[in-house]
């Protein structure tokens, strides 16, 4: 167990300068953006005037007269403490916003990890066990189709085709469950597609080594071979993808949710960057740089649950 | 075993196609992009419009001809760019390890961990818009996956015993690192870059797309995607010319790169395109 604590430790201690890089980096988005925050409030319809001295005051009131460093302290200090300022356009709370938008990007950043899961292992499973023959060339040729078709159109074409033309499943936001499905399976197919390489490439590696051929000398069959020894030892690299995947979805489905008008927290990032409205950004990136952070550590406790080396304290990683 | 496969031909001459036909466009093409006849608006094929035209009667074969002019550019130049970053640190962070590994990765690692596109538009947005601003956001955001995969490939070839004739022959770092080990990782640097290339025109489009990149009336397959969103239900093919171009090129691209890995006969896990 202690080389188990030491293990995490280490790995947690590696991910904590990235998270503070990423604080860092969220803050100097918002701070180096055009648009002075100060006017925004002092003038937010565009038509007040304002005296140097009035500016003044309220610049010390709202802390940027101070030092980059210090605003940084008190931002991050404020994170903290979940306070994220307000909108400067809706004048609503930041952290409000995020609470009723990120379980809706969840929602559908688990769906779409599901069919990508669904879809990329099955069809890299069945390229590999009929390597080289017609269900193989078909589905390389689909997969590699999925990782370039750029979502933007695929969102449009699914909502014309499925949403409009033949009515099965709504145009846009999320009234029902089934609003989530042609987002989901858009964000999905990309995914798919690079799982399904990888869950192929990774099983052909795994059917090359001695082990298939003792279980095979053993009397298993090819297919419990593959279920019981060869999935293991294969899911790792798969596993891995669709960690920093989700955190991918999670953090950045901003293009497509804002196609699909659903009320996540993508869609509302890009808003806030069209509309320089700061506060919103540094509160965004800061999430999804945690979200991914947070990936990182699941995939590593993954690697410990399936890799009994590392329980051992035997291997590096 | 070293062979091309009638698939990376293929992909090859498509790739070609699209490219000549972006290079030629201006001699090619039967109309100027630009010019709108509003007596003609939202037409089907013709002899005259052979793919037809858009909302304001533009022709819309010309434009998809143009249409792949300024993103593949900005895609060529944002890759570039970060393949020489990406480039340089990872082979400093592999050969010399120690601090300067630990910073270079500590960087590459935060880096990797902002959220893609988003990134790539906010810092559009703070840059301001243009083409300069689409460079250095796409530069920026794609780095660390160069510096990665040069880095793991550095610290590969430093175990190998040519390293060691080298240093014994008294050769300084710099030449050992820059005459002797980076020729080595060209290969797998094409095949990145390739792929890199790819997801960039993506992006390109992408923000093009949602208003953040290149800007009407440009002839680009993203702005004309976008464009066509009210009008595309007349007439399909205002969506389906760009989109299909940017599949293609992307597409070809990819299936280039895949080629030209089994080609090098380079290991695969360290290069999967993801």
């Amino acid at each position: 167990m202690t080389v188990l604590m030491q293990y995490m430790l280490k790995k947690t201690a590696l991910l904590l300068p990235v998270l503070v890089g990423i604080s860092i980096a969220a803050f100097a988005l918002g701070a180096m953006s055009p648009g002075d925050p100060v006017d925004q409030v002092l003038n937010p319809n565009g038509n007040e005037s304002y005296t140097r001295e009035e500016y003044d005051r309220m610049a010390a009131r709202m802390g940027l007269d101070k030092p980059a460093a210090v605003q940084y302290g008190k931002w991050l200090a404020g994170m903290f403490r979940g306070d994220m300022g307000r909108s400067f356009f809706t004048n609503k709370s930041v952290k409000g916003q995020l609470a009723r938008r990120i379980p809706i990007s969840a929602r559908l950043a688990a769906l779409s990890m599901a069919f990508t899961a669904v879809l990329g292992v099955g069809a890299g499973v069945v390229a590999a066990v009929y390597k080289d023959r017609f269900p193989d060339h078909i589905l390389g040729a689909l997969s590699m189709t999925a990782l370039s078709v750029p979502g933007f159109w695929t969102a449009i074409l699914f909502i014309w085709l499925f949403a409009e033309k033949w009515k099965l499943l709504p145009t846009s936001g999320i009234a029902s469950w089934t609003g989530y499905l042609l987002p989901a399976l858009t964000l999905a197919l990309p995914g798919a597609g690079v799982c399904a390489r990888l869950t192929r490439s990774a099983i052909l590696d795994e059917l090359g080594r001695q082990y298939v051929t003792v279980a095979g000398s053993k009397g298993f069959s090819r297919f419990q071979t593959v279920v019981r020894h060869v999935s293991c030892n294969a899911l790792i690299p798969v596993v891995t993808y669709l960690g920093t995947h989700l955190a991918g979805i999670l953090g950045g489905a901003s293009v497509v949710e804002t196609i699909f008008a659903v009320p996540g927290i993508g869609s509302y990032a890009i808003a806030a960057v069209q509309s320089k409205d700061y506060y919103v950004v540094q509160a965004y990136v800061l999430f999804s740089g945690t979200v991914y952070v947070a990936a990182n550590i699941a995939v590593d406790l993954f690697y410990i649950a399936v890799n009994p080396r590392i329980r051992r304290g035997e291997a590096g990683r | 075993m070293r062979y091309i496969t009638g698939k990376t031909k293929l992909a090859l001459l498509i790739l070609t196609l699209i490219l000549l036909a972006g290079i030629l466009a201006p001699v090619i093409a039967p109309c100027d992009p630009l010019a709108s006849d509003l007596g003609r608006t939202l037409e089907g094929p013709s002899r005259e419009h052979l793919l037809g035209t858009d909302n304001i009667g533009r022709d819309l074969l010309s434009r998809t001809l143009y249409g792949g002019r300024q993103s593949v550019l900005v895609a060529l130049a944002a890759t570039s760019l970060s393949m020489a970053l990406g480039f340089v640190l990872g082979l400093v962070a592999g050969y010399f390890g120690g601090g300067a590994d630990f910073v270079i990765t500590a960087l590459s690692n935060i880096f990797q961990g902002l959220p893609g596109l988003t990134l790539m538009i906010a810092a559009a947005g703070i840059l301001g818009q243009g083409v300069t601003s689409m460079v250095i956001a796409i530069a920026i955001n794609s780095w660390a996956g160069f510096s990665r995969i040069v880095r793991g490939e550095v610290m590969k070839l430093k175990q190998e015993s040519f390293v060691d004739g080298l240093k014994t022959v008294g050769a300084c770092h710099g030449r050992i690192l820059f005459l002797h080990i980076a020729p080595n990782i060209f290969g797998t640097l094409a095949v990145v870059f390739a792929t890199r290339v790819a997801g960039n025109i993506m992006a390109v489009s992408s923000m093009s797309f949602l208003g953040l990149g290149l800007q009407p009336p440009a002839p680009d397959w993203g702005v004309m995607i976008s464009d066509a969103r009210q009008y595309f239900r007349q007439a399909p093919l205002l969506i389906l010319a760009p989109g299909l171009c940017i599949v293609l090129l992307s597409l070809s691209i990819n299936m280039a790169a895949d080629g030209l890995r089994d080609w090098l006969d380079t290991r695969r896990d360290s290069l999967e395109i993801t």
